[in-house]
């Protein structure tokens, strides 16, 4: 191993240091000058902030490099490559709504300023969205950036899954009490697997392994689950339909998956999604969206010849125990539910009323003339987008 | 729909814990140095809140791990279980790297006052070892959200 050279690493860290000032300036000058909705004002305002913060404890760590103490050089590397990332972070991935901002990106921007405006936890965080797989980075240090799709993005049909992804943000929002009641559920869990005696042999050390994989897995599908039970409560029934439709690819691995895939995955196999949305969708009066989708689904599994099979991930008799948590979970974040006039047949979006009836009314006129549909969106999105914003 | 959550969680999450190891791995040296350091004091006590929290989580875990490295982790975020698990790996393994990998977790972090010089260095090496694991764990958060050439 070559001997350590204390000043010869000082001074790489100090370059190291002034390019990643000098890539924070360019950054800075590209998000200036970028042209972008008004809608993404506050998003922009936002991120040159973060940039300059960034910059100032760039500034910190150089000043720490002039000192003499040789001691401390290992963690001005650690610093400065935690501020490499930064920068990669604000460059790759932030700034990206700003330096492809497009004048299509408002109809979605006014949907997130409105869901954002829902909750106090989240009012103060600007709206942003960029294109890419249908996700949020739910960055509460900084603020949430959703993605999805660009065509999708210039279109109402789709927004409701957007209430999914503002799950996660009220998850971190709530993680501890939240956490609290995902670990009561993954122990009721982990006691239903209990068998009643064990054995010492190969056998049990494998059931154990898989016990464990069953119970570790559920952290994840429970915030999904909670994820989807939100999107349901705040959008309507829009969300039923926005969901069947967007993640439905009429596969089999829409309807089961191998044990294999199922221990550590991040989501619950869609068809038990679609199981407890539609049950939560009855509790919430939605009934004939609800029987709509499960005659689709149960024509799916007859055709695919799939019978329902979770391989222990998931046991009908858990079902109330489950939707039990996610009921309190719901309770411990409060999302602004769907309002019944929102949510009402035949009902017409009108100036001043709420996207939650746009989207609603929006579905409601696909279903009935998926023709015709194109026309009237046209129109009800120039309208919506017409009326004054609050910022 | 994918799992960013889990990823900006640890990847926030993380890079806070390592940034308040830096913060109070200079100061020590600082002072084992025999230099004031007393604008960061605000950072210090930051720093030693979040690691006295980090270290009560991860006390509540350690203990159920080593008694049974399969043992489930309910209320437990994804990648904070990974990282669990391999922290009890590494004591297993590894226990005469540093002290952090030979006591109980809650006795270690008694150290973060440290005012005994010897103490001091316990947990500045203690310190370095963990940021170690934690960078490593860090990587592949970044790694998936940057991406790699």
């Amino acid at each position: 191993m070559p001997e350590f050279a204390p000043s010869a690493f000082r001074e790489l860290l100090v370059q190291r240091v002034q390019d990643l000032s000098r890539e924070l300036e360019a950054l800075c000058g590209a998000l200036q000058v970028a042209v972008v909705p008004l809608e993404l004002e506050p998003y922009r305002t936002r991120l040159l902030r973060y940039a300059k913060e960034s910059d100032r404890w760039l500034a910190g760590i150089s000043r720490d490099l002039t000192g003499d103490v040789d001691e401390i050089l290992e963690d001005l590397r650690s610093s400065a490559a935690q501020a490499t990332e930064i920068v990669c972070l604000l460059s790759r991935v932030l700034a990206a709504p700003v330096l492809a901002a497009s004048v299509a990106d408002r109809l979605w921007l006014r949907l997130i300023q409105w869901m954002h405006a829902s909750a106090h936890q989240t009012v103060a965080f600007p709206a942003a969205c960029c294109d890419g797989d249908p996700q949020v980075w739910p960055f509460l240090l900084f603020a949430p950036l959703y993605s999805f799709p660009n065509l999708v993005r210039r279109g109402l049909l789709y927004m409701p899954v957007l209430f999914h992804e503002f799950g996660h943000v009220l998850y971190r929002l709530h993680r501890p009490e939240l956490d609290d009641l995902v670990e009561e559920l993954q122990r009721w869990i982990q006691d239903e697997l209990e068998p009643l005696s064990r054995r010492n042999d190969e056998l049990a050390r494998r059931q154990r392994e898989l016990q464990r994989d069953i119970v570790d897995t559920w952290y994840a599908w429970t915030q999904e689950l909670f994820c989807d039970a939100v999107g349901l409560l705040m959008a309507g029934p829009a969300y039923l339909h926005a969901f069947n439709s967007y993640l439905s690819r009429l596969e089999r691995s829409d309807l089961t998956r191998p044990l294999d895939d199922l221990a550590g995955s991040s989501h619950p196999v869609l068809w038990l999604r679609i199981k407890l949305l539609n049950s939560f969708a009855r509790r919430l009066g939605y009934d004939t969206a609800a029987e709509r989708h499960e005659r689709n689904w149960v024509t799916l599994a007859a055709a695919l010849k799939v019978a329902e099979d979770y391989f222990g991930f998931f046991e009908d008799i858990w079902q109330t125990k489950v939707e039990a948590v996610i009921r309190d979970m719901l309770t411990e974040t409060a999302p602004r539910p769907c309002r019944s006039e929102e949510a009402e047949p035949h009902a017409q979006w009108h100036e001043g009323d709420s996207p939650i009836r746009l989207i609603n009314s929006a579905w409601e006129r696909f279903l009935v003339d998926p023709a015709g549909y194109p026309i009237w969106e046209t129109a009800a999105i120039g309208a919506f987008l017409s009326q004054p914003t609050n910022l | 729909m994918s799992n960013t959550w889990i990823l900006s969680e640890s990847f926030e999450s993380t890079r806070r814990l390592i940034s308040a190891i830096n913060t109070l791995s200079i100061h020590t040296k600082l002072c084992l140095a025999g230099r004031l350091d007393a604008e960061r004091a605000d950072e210090v006590k930051a720093a030693r809140e979040l690691l006295r929290t980090f270290f009560a989580e991860l006390a509540k875990v350690v203990p159920e791990l080593e008694r049974d490295p399969n043992s489930p982790l309910p209320g437990s975020a994804p990648r904070a279980s990974l990282f669990a698990r391999r922290f009890v790996q590494a004591r297993r393994k590894n226990p005469t790297v540093s002290l952090l990998l030979r006591v109980p977790v809650s006795e270690f972090a008694a150290l973060f006052d440290a005012e005994d010089e010897e103490q001091q260095r316990l947990l500045v090496e203690g310190l370095q070892t963990l940021r170690e694991m934690l960078e490593q764990h860090h990587h592949a958060d970044a790694t998936a959200m940057f991406g790699e050439l």
